[in-house]
């Protein structure tokens, strides 16, 4: 049973993600729903309505199989993606992307059209009338000319086919204004690496040359704003950046039209540390986090920190597993659009095949082990209520494997601002501000092993 | 429907406004800033041989023009009913001579967002207050309207000042839309359904204050979902999704579709023309751009292609298009390449 | 048409303005008061152009795209300028002139 419980200074709250159900309770009525739970007796009137729809029948549990697969291949890919280029025109001393460091291939147009026309069938043959095509790099527009081609191919073939195709790009937003007006007119989602305002952003995203980036950046960020696409900014946190979170969230909320916002904390790697770049501390991140969340709500923009991402519950917490189809510029298709040698690193083979002759030729043991990275696998994860949202982080970077509860600087701010965000969703809006306000009290929900409201009954 | 344009002053800043590259224009072409009262006559002449019984008077804002008072009663001399579009700070010369018109015979639209001070909290409430008081006074003749022009609008404010100076008990909502060639603020059709949940939640507070809203042009049906388009038909809400030459007549004599349009489709007021021919005008101009609308999927939608949508507004929907120009060199026949 | 047959330069007329809507795009002349879509390589094409592209790279794109030798390619394209020559959407390009 999918029910956990933190606490929240004097109070507990109640989350249960396959039932949709959150709530704030005190001891005395959580042991008695965990006594009502563990029972089946009666329970309290005041409790009954939430004994019920735990009673109910819940949500599946997400990552339920996508499927047998045909000839070999994945009848519902999450998406097809394509890797114009792993080269990159900024330098950002924080980047564990090594390749943008050095000279990088660029895909050939053949290659993207024969991937376009592999993924294409592959949903004709599923029946299926919908599709998406993500860009990825390195920087994906810093090859345009790929880019410009398997767009344009990919929305006339899937048209004759009838099908419609989503076009969505991470990007830097390195680029002249008629290249950003291109995007706007053709993508569906963008998603814009933009950390902050012009003196965060030189100083954590300069370009390749050293010369100044942000103008060019928020050029392209304001003509998105303008436009039919969906702009999504994903702002990199650092412990220098961290306090200014809620000014980077109005400066976003003011100037531009983002539909979410995304703070990801630095990443710390060889590269951050040569730089003098760390991480946030956990504690702060989740206090200005749930600041600067309040600032853009307040104009209906979603703030998401990617392991707390409460819209969906989700076993894996990327397109891995859930049977993704990534092409590199030599034809190498895998899970994961991370660099081969990163996933190696951490032991792990994503790689699921090749594209040759204009055919996917993948390896069905390959999709069955990428299928199998689900937080079900993950022993850090079994007791913990963001479970469901975070899934155990980045399979590549957070090591899972350790004893349940171990958590980690990333399950702290994960759970923080996971608790906050409920919270504000039951409209507790001064319990929350209470509770990030003490700092035993949020050790107390950080530092709990296990969430589970009745151990052993999973 | 035609707005007569009778002042091109004003004196509020407000971010949204409309009319700014308007008044622009009739400053660049040296057009007086009031309408004569010989040229009122004939807007009057025209407003009969259309058929038209509302005399509608816009700026700019129209209280400021120095014979206000003698235009509005020459109007309803004539019979007309009289409209005004008003930000509600006007002279007192001009709010005694509404005052003094039967109920029946005037509305004054007061628009309570207009501001002179954007970011003065302060003197906005102050402004707030003033305006109080003209709704007091006009009583029956004030409907009270709104312009969302940033997703954190609040209408909470109007409800109070509906239920304590005895105006309509209605408000007329505006969603605010880029100025074709300008740089107003304005709600990009993106964050449509945003503002169209919001707006369902306060029609429901609303309808329990006994206050109906009313939507002006631009309103789309899909901003709202299933279930707030249901909340607005239980609330009775007046809710409307058109964009139609509304002909908006200018002290000189050009005719726009609207404000929003100024610097694309227009045309001359001739003195025998009506408003049917001038808007078939304004129309046959603006047909072409109709196939599109304000999302890129308008122009294969059942609705748009039914009539009950008009695919948002022309203004926004023309801001969409690119014109780059581009040069091609095909080479010289060749056999190969 | 002769024009592009002999090689001369063509360019869109300043008084067209266009879109990219879901499926189609449109392109809509202000003079004529008429407007145009175009699908599939077409509107591709036409994209191609407004990014810059020029003959020799939009040609290869289009030979990639139709899986084809570029001098079969070579022809649709020739093709594809008379036709929107006729429509209007392509100018005699004149030095010294920037379009209407």
């Amino acid at each position: 049973m999918e029910v956990f419980f933190v606490p929240v200074g004097d109070k507990y709250l109640l989350y249960a993600p396959l039932h949709r159900l959150s709530a704030v309770l005190n001891q005395s009525a959580l042991r008695s729903l965990r006594d009502a739970l563990r029972t089946n007796a009666d329970s309290p009137p005041a409790l009954s309505a939430i004994v019920q729809k735990l009673r109910d029948n819940a949500l599946p549990m997400p990552g339920a199989r996508r499927g047998a697969l045909r000839d070999g291949l994945p009848p519902q890919p999450m998406f097809l993606g394509l890797i114009p280029t792993r080269g990159c025109n900024l330098g950002c001393p924080y980047c564990d992307f090594a390749a943008p460091k050095t000279r990088s291939a660029v895909m050939d147009v053949a290659l993207a059209r024969d991937a376009i026309d592999a993924y294409l069938r592959l949903l004709a043959e599923g029946g299926h009338t919908r599709g998406e095509v993500h860009f990825f790099g390195g920087e994906p527009f810093f090859a345009p000319r790929v880019v410009h081609f398997a767009v344009e191919y990919a929305a006339a073939r899937a048209a004759a086919a009838g099908i419609t195709l989503r076009f969505e790009a991470t990007s830097n937003g390195l680029y002249s204004a008629a290249r950003a007006r291109w995007i706007a007119s053709r993508f569906d989602t963008v998603v814009l690496s933009l950390d902050g305002p012009a003196d965060i952003q030189e100083r954590q995203r300069p370009s390749i040359n050293g010369q100044a980036a942000a103008a060019a950046v928020i050029r392209s960020a304001e003509i998105f704003s303008e436009s039919d696409v969906e702009l999504v900014l994903r702002a990199c946190v650092t412990h220098q950046s961290v306090q200014r979170m809620p000014e980077i969230a109005a400066w976003f909320a003011q100037k531009f039209r983002p539909s979410t916002v995304c703070f990801e904390t630095l990443k710390q790697s060889p590269f951050s540390t040569a730089s003098a770049f760390l991480p946030p501390d956990p504690y702060d991140f989740a206090r200005y986090f749930d600041r600067a969340a309040q600032i853009l709500a307040a104009y209906g923009i979603q703030t998401v920190f990617s392991g707390a991402d409460l819209r969906g519950v989700r076993a894996s917490f990327c397109p891995v597993g859930k049977d993704a189809l990534i092409v590199s510029p030599d034809g190498a298709v895998a899970a994961c659009y991370l660099l081969e040698k990163d996933w190696q690193q951490s032991g792990l083979d994503m790689h699921l095949g090749w594209l040759r002759a204009g055919h996917f030729a993948l390896d069905a043991a390959a999709i069955e082990r990428a299928r199998g990275l689900a937080v079900e696998n993950k022993p850090l994860c079994a007791n913990c209520l963001c479970r469901l949202h975070c899934a155990g982080g980045c399979h590549v970077s957070h090591d899972t494997a350790r004893a349940p509860g171990h958590f980690d600087e990333v399950c702290i701010q994960t759970r923080l601002i996971t608790t906050a965000a409920l919270l504000r969703q039951n409209g507790q809006h001064a319990l929350a501000d209470a509770w990030l306000a003490d700092g035993a009290a949020l050790h107390a929900t950080a530092a709990q092993s296990s969430d589970r409201l009745i151990r052993g009954k999973r | 429907m035609a707005n007569l344009v009778i002042s091109g002053v004003c004196a509020l800043r407000c971010p949204y406004c409309f009319a700014e590259e308007h008044l622009a224009a009739l400053k660049a072409r040296a057009v007086p800033l009031f309408i004569s009262p010989e040229i009122f006559e004939q807007r009057l002449d025209f407003l009969q041989r259309s058929g038209i019984p509302e005399a509608r008077l816009i700026g700019g804002e129209p209280t400021l023009h120095p014979q206000f008072a003698q235009l509005v009663a020459r109007a309803v001399a004539r019979g007309f009913k009289v409209m005004v579009f008003s930000h509600g700070l006007m002279p007192e010369r001009a709010l005694a001579a509404l005052e003094a018109l039967p109920l029946q015979q005037c509305t004054v639209l007061v628009n309570m967002n207009a501001t002179r001070y954007p970011a003065d909290t302060a003197r906005r409430d102050k402004e707030h207050a003033r305006r109080a008081e003209t709704l007091r006074r006009l009583g029956g003749r004030a409907l009270p309207g709104f312009t969302i022009y940033t997703p954190d609008f609040d209408l909470d404010p109007l409800l109070a000042a509906i239920n304590s100076t005895g105006c309509q008990q209605m408000i007329r909502l505006g969603v605010a839309q880029a100025i074709f060639a300008g740089h107003n603020q304005y709600i990009h059709p993106k964050q449509y359904p945003y503002i169209a949940h919001k707006i369902a939640r306060f029609a429901v507070k609303a309808a329990q204050a006994g206050v109906t809203i009313s939507f002006d042009c631009g309103f789309v049906p899909c901003m709202f979902s299933d279930a707030d388009l249901a909340v607005l038909r239980r609330v009775k809400a007046d809710a409307q999704w058109h964009c139609s030459p509304i002909l908006d007549i200018d002290i000189d004599g050009r005719v726009v579709h609207c404000f929003p349009l100024t610097g694309t489709a227009q045309t001359t007021l001739e003195s025998t023309a009506d408003a049917a021919s001038l808007r078939a005008a304004l129309a046959e101009q603006s047909a072409p751009y109709r196939m599109a609308g304000i999302y890129r999927d308008c122009a294969t939608c059942a609705l748009k292609a039914s009539g009950a949508c008009a695919g948002g507004c022309l203004a926004m929907t023309l801001r969409r298009f690119q014109q780059t120009p581009f040069q091609v060199t095909p080479p010289a026949e060749r056999s190969t390449v | 048409m002769t024009l592009t047959r002999q090689g001369a330069a063509v360019r869109s007329p300043a008084h067209l303005r266009w879109l990219q809507d879901a499926g189609q795009l449109l392109v809509v002349d202000e003079k004529a008061r008429r407007a145009h879509v175009l699908r599939g390589h077409e509107a591709a094409l036409w994209t191609w152009f407004t990014l810059g592209y020029s003959y020799d790279k939009a040609l290869h794109l289009l030979a990639a795209a139709l899986k084809c030798p570029p001098a079969q390619a070579e022809a649709a394209l020739r093709e594809l300028l008379h036709s929107w020559q006729t429509l209007g959407l392509l100018e005699e390009a004149r030095d010294g002139e920037s379009g209407d």
